[in-house]
């Protein structure tokens, strides 16, 4: 019988471990990714092509994510599944941080298990937990490590989000984390609703995708209020 | 001992349950609750051993709803009725689950439907059925006053006759009872009908003496 079983993530001489780091990098040539915590809702966005890659995972919870798309299948199936389980055996919902480090840990074990190759993705988790109603995001990577963020970005360009996030980030609600979010993804997509997936989660609602409409009328709004912007610069010194 | 029982009507389907949890010559409590609410559109009201009940029927629901994750849409009432008698068929000559279940559900294509399921994994579509002693006050009351399409007034009217009968003639019979509901708005408790307990009318005791 052959043997399946070597490892294949293993270290170099100093220290990488450049399976996972080829998976980061499968990751950076993924579709953009971005997701933005607000008071009261979290939304999440993606650069849309064939492929859905907004998943829900429970009522309160949703997952999008930059990389192998079929990998994503394949860690999303365990993620729905853990979450009823913790249902059925504890009478209560996942928190976000518990599905987090359980998406997570799976990432990590399949750097360290025989015959097997990491998982090609970053996750954006975000949800409401269950007992505090806050809302929550976190991010996973291929190495397995996990972390809550306010904002961030994932895939093609995230770098470039990530800058625009950082200078235009502030606590936001309800519509204005929709444009926040949409701000940052239209920085490195073509504008327009048919090139973007927005999905909203808010506690009493649950998870909405935005529809084609909704979102070109955000767009609409986010460049009239550049122009705006744009036109008090250039007004502004002629006046003095 | 344990009553289900259910009837379709016009576009909706009852399913209602004794709601006694008995051990022996002791009554836990009087508001069990064995209706479960699968989800949006289904009822399963079970009897049978208590700790198969609640795990069986927990285990039917939690599946249902990873379907519905799996694939956005719910399963049909008929898809749901046969997972079920499934699993019970599969543990039959293994671990048997000692529960009776009557399965309601609406779907807007089929609108409401009613399923018999035993503990040995028989399945039948029906248009009013019953499990326990009371069935055999039930079924009768039933052959003789059900007619299709029924209103929501006739059918609880029904059930209500049937929880009279089972008040009276059964001789270790459960007093409370729980009626639920489910239509194309969803399903939901309808109503309780309570002698003992807590909830109990003040002069519940007494009409009943009389």
């Amino acid at each position: 019988m052959a043997r399946y079983d070597r490892a294949i993530t293993v270290f170099s001489p100093d220290g990488h471990l450049f399976q996972v780091e080829y998976a980061l990098e499968a990751v950076r040539k993924g579709n953009a990714a971005v997701g933005v915590r607000g008071t009261d809702t979290v939304v999440l966005g993606v650069e849309k092509k064939s492929v859905r890659k907004i998943a829900c995972l429970d009522t309160h919870i949703a997952l999008a994510c930059a990389g192998l798309k079929a990998d994503a299948r394949v860690l999303i199936n365990r993620a729905r599944v853990e979450c009823q389980s913790h249902r059925l055996t504890v009478e209560d919902p996942v928190t976000v941080e518990y599905i987090t480090r359980y998406i997570a840990g799976l990432q990590q074990k399949y750097t360290q298990s025989g015959g097997v190759r990491p998982f090609g993705l970053s996750t954006l988790i975000v949800g409401f937990d269950p007992y505090t109603d806050k809302p929550a995001l976190y991010q996973t990577d291929p190495s397995g490590t996990f972390s809550a963020w306010k904002a961030n970005a994932t895939g093609r360009n995230s770098n470039s989000m990530r800058e625009f996030l950082e200078k235009n980030y502030k606590e936001t609600s309800g519509k204005e984390t929709i444009k926040l979010a949409i701000r940052a993804l239209l920085e490195v997509v073509e504008s327009g609703g048919k090139n973007i997936e927005v999905a909203v989660m808010t506690k009493k609602d649950g998870l909405r995708e935005l529809e084609e409409a909704e979102i070109d009328e955000y767009v609409a709004e986010i460049e009239a209020e550049k122009a705006a912007a744009e036109a008090a610069k250039k007004g502004a010194p002629k006046d003095t | 001992m344990e009553c289900v029982l259910g009837v379709v009507g016009r576009d909706f389907a009852v399913v209602a349950a004794d709601t006694s949890a008995v051990q022996s010559i002791l009554v836990h409590k009087t508001d069990e609750d064995k209706v479960m609410v699968l989800d949006s559109h289904k009822l399963m009201g079970a009897s049978g051993e208590p700790g198969d009940r609640v795990q069986f029927t927990e285990f039917i629901q939690k599946n249902l709803h990873l379907y519905q994750f799996r694939n956005t849409i719910p399963l049909s009432t008929a898809a749901a009725a046969n997972f079920t008698r499934g699993e019970l068929a599969t543990a039959l000559r293994k671990n048997p689950y000692m529960v009776n279940i009557i399965l309601g559900g609406y779907d807007k294509d089929v609108g409401a439907s009613l399923y018999y399921i035993d503990y040995i994994a028989t399945l039948h579509k029906i248009d009013k059925g019953a499990f326990g002693y009371g069935s055999y006050f039930c079924l009768s009351l039933m052959d003789k006053l059900y007619h299709p399409d029924m209103t929501v007034e006739e059918a609880v009217d029904l059930v209500d006759k049937c929880i009279k009968e089972i008040r009276l003639r059964l001789v270790v019979a459960p007093q409370n009872f729980v009626i639920k509901i489910v239509d194309k708005d969803g399903a939901r408790e309808y109503a309780r009908r309570e002698l003992v307990g807590d909830n109990a009318p003040v002069d519940a005791a007494i009409t009943v003496a009389a």
